[in-house]
């Protein structure tokens, strides 16, 4: 599961589409092929953890991580002549229980404030200069759990597999508008839908690297006549400590990870009143160099995401870059 | 006269040196040296160590992550076992890989086997080798160290018998 995810398409179109009992059935498979593949492959947290995921948040037995995040992410790469420019300011919050040393339970509620702009002709057809349409508030909240059926330690480091599985609530508003209307329905705080997750992580941990891997299937509903298309998601996270370098000596130094992280999104097309919008999802590739400063209670982290790759279908909006600092701390 | 009161004075003196004695003997897991798999970085040592400094008696604990390790001793008045230090590692989503330890109480034998009591509610089985086993007595004030390991009960492989 993504800490945070910002979907800048804001086009609507209508197009045939394939039969809705069908498609339902089979990314319900989909969805449970993957559920019950994640089940039998089983993850382990590692103490440090990826930056752009929190699928791999450790949290031993009877502790709460509380991590929060500001993330400023902004999309303006525009196929069409609207020259729009989305820009969000996101704080998401997770509190992460761990209720067994093997099973945790992850909730995130993001506060966000999204600005959209583009030329005016785009929204009222006259030629006006630019319009800014904004909204701010607290969106869908996530609630996770993640189960750890296979942990093996080892004298300086340890090699886990989790499962996890999810629910995006509908929390946040899913109806706003301003004076030019209702906004888009990808540009609204909530989706109004309920949408389960799926995935599974392995991490590899050493006391000089650590190495994640993480995929996830987002299965997304239809609310406000609006689907967003599904998610299909792959990261990999590589940390090496770089202070102290070398081998340990004895007590416990806070340390200086450098960060690596790479993510392959594919986003589906979205649907409005039933019919796929042609302009909406593609693939996405991301890496994301970062730093982690681990103390014995805290670590903190920033990195910078930045797409490699965007093959977006039609017109989507493609993103420029996501920069996000985070504080995890334990009690 | 005189003679009987000087006996009766040694006795109440020597009487109250092994009531003294007696009240005053060892009866513990006085030493650990935890072997621990699993540490990735700092906040396991943290981890840790929230998990086991509220261990009742736990004294000068030392984690050592580079290592693996877990040093620490235990004051004489309290009882920890080390099925409770599992537990505690276990918690910290890490796991031990061996513990070593310093126990001192008293020689209980019932059959073949040996035991160490510890505490009037508390005893440790010992796995004794037959040339070790020679050094214990039956009621003996003993020290071991060895081995813990988890048989069903926890038992000592004893590695060395002393008197304290």
């Amino acid at each position: 599961m993504k800490s945070e995810v910002f979907r800048p398409s804001c086009n609507h179109h209508a197009i045939g589409s394939d039969g809705p009992s069908a498609r339902l059935a089979s990314r319900a498979i989909l969805f449970v092929a993957v559920v019950l593949t994640v089940g039998l492959a089983g993850v382990e947290p590692a103490e440090a953890g990826p930056i752009t995921f929190d699928a791999a948040l450790p949290v031993p037995q009877g502790d709460v991580v509380l991590r929060n995040q500001v993330v400023l992410n902004r999309a303006s790469s525009d196929p069409t002549g609207a020259d729009r420019t989305m820009t969000g300011l996101m704080v998401p919050t997770t509190v992460a229980y761990g209720l067994h040393s093997r099973v945790t339970f992850m909730g995130m509620l993001p506060f966000a404030y999204k600005r959209l702009e583009m030329d005016a002709d785009a929204v009222d057809g006259a030629d006006n200069g630019r319009v800014t349409r904004t909204t701010s508030g607290f969106g869908d909240m996530r609630a996770m759990v993640r189960a750890t059926p296979l942990r093996i330690d080892r004298t300086g480091g340890k090699v886990g597999a989790s499962a996890f599985g999810g629910m995006k609530l509908p929390t946040g508003a899913d109806s706003e508008h301003d004076e030019y209307g209702r906004f888009p329905q990808p540009f609204q705080l909530g989706t109004g839908s309920w949408d389960p997750v799926a995935g599974a992580v392995f991490t590899w941990t050493e006391l000089r690297w650590q190495f994640d891997v993480s995929g996830a299937y987002h299965l997304r509903t239809e609310a406000n006549d609006f689907e967003a298309g599904d998610e299909i998601e792959g990261n990999a996270s590589f940390q090496y400590r770089i202070v102290p370098w070398g081998q340990l000596e004895s007590g416990t130094p806070n340390w200086l990870k450098a960060v690596l992280e790479t993510n392959l999104t594919h986003a589906g097309r979205d649907r409005v009143g039933g019919e796929p919008n042609p302009d909406s999802g593609g693939l996405t590739w991301e890496i994301s160099p970062g730093l982690q400063w681990i103390t014995t209670g805290n670590i903190v982290e920033a990195s910078v995401q930045i797409p490699v790759v965007q093959r977006l279908n039609g017109d989507a909006l493609g993103g420029d870059f996501r920069a996000r600092v985070s504080l995890r701390s334990r009690f | 006269m005189r003679n009987w009161t000087a006996r009766l004075t040694l006795a109440l003196v020597a009487s109250a040196l092994v009531v003294l004695a007696t009240s005053s003997a060892a009866a513990s897991i006085v030493e650990y040296d935890v072997g621990i798999d699993g540490f990735g970085c700092p906040m396991c040592v943290d981890s840790l160590e929230k998990r086991l400094e509220p261990l009742e008696g736990l004294e000068d604990l030392e984690v050592d992550m580079g290592a693996g390790t877990a040093t620490f001793e235990v004051d004489e008045s309290a009882v920890l076992m080390p099925g409770e230090v599992a537990e505690a590692v276990d918690e910290a989503n890490l796991s031990v890989r061996e513990i070593n330890v310093v126990a001192e109480g008293t020689a209980r034998q019932d059959g073949d086997e040996w035991q160490l009591e510890l505490s009037e509610d508390e005893t440790i089985g010992l796995n004794v080798e037959d040339e070790l086993g020679e050094q214990l007595e039956e009621g003996d004030q003993v020290e071991v160290s060895g081995e813990a390991l988890e048989e069903g009960g926890w038992t000592i492989e004893v590695r060395e018998v002393s008197t304290p």
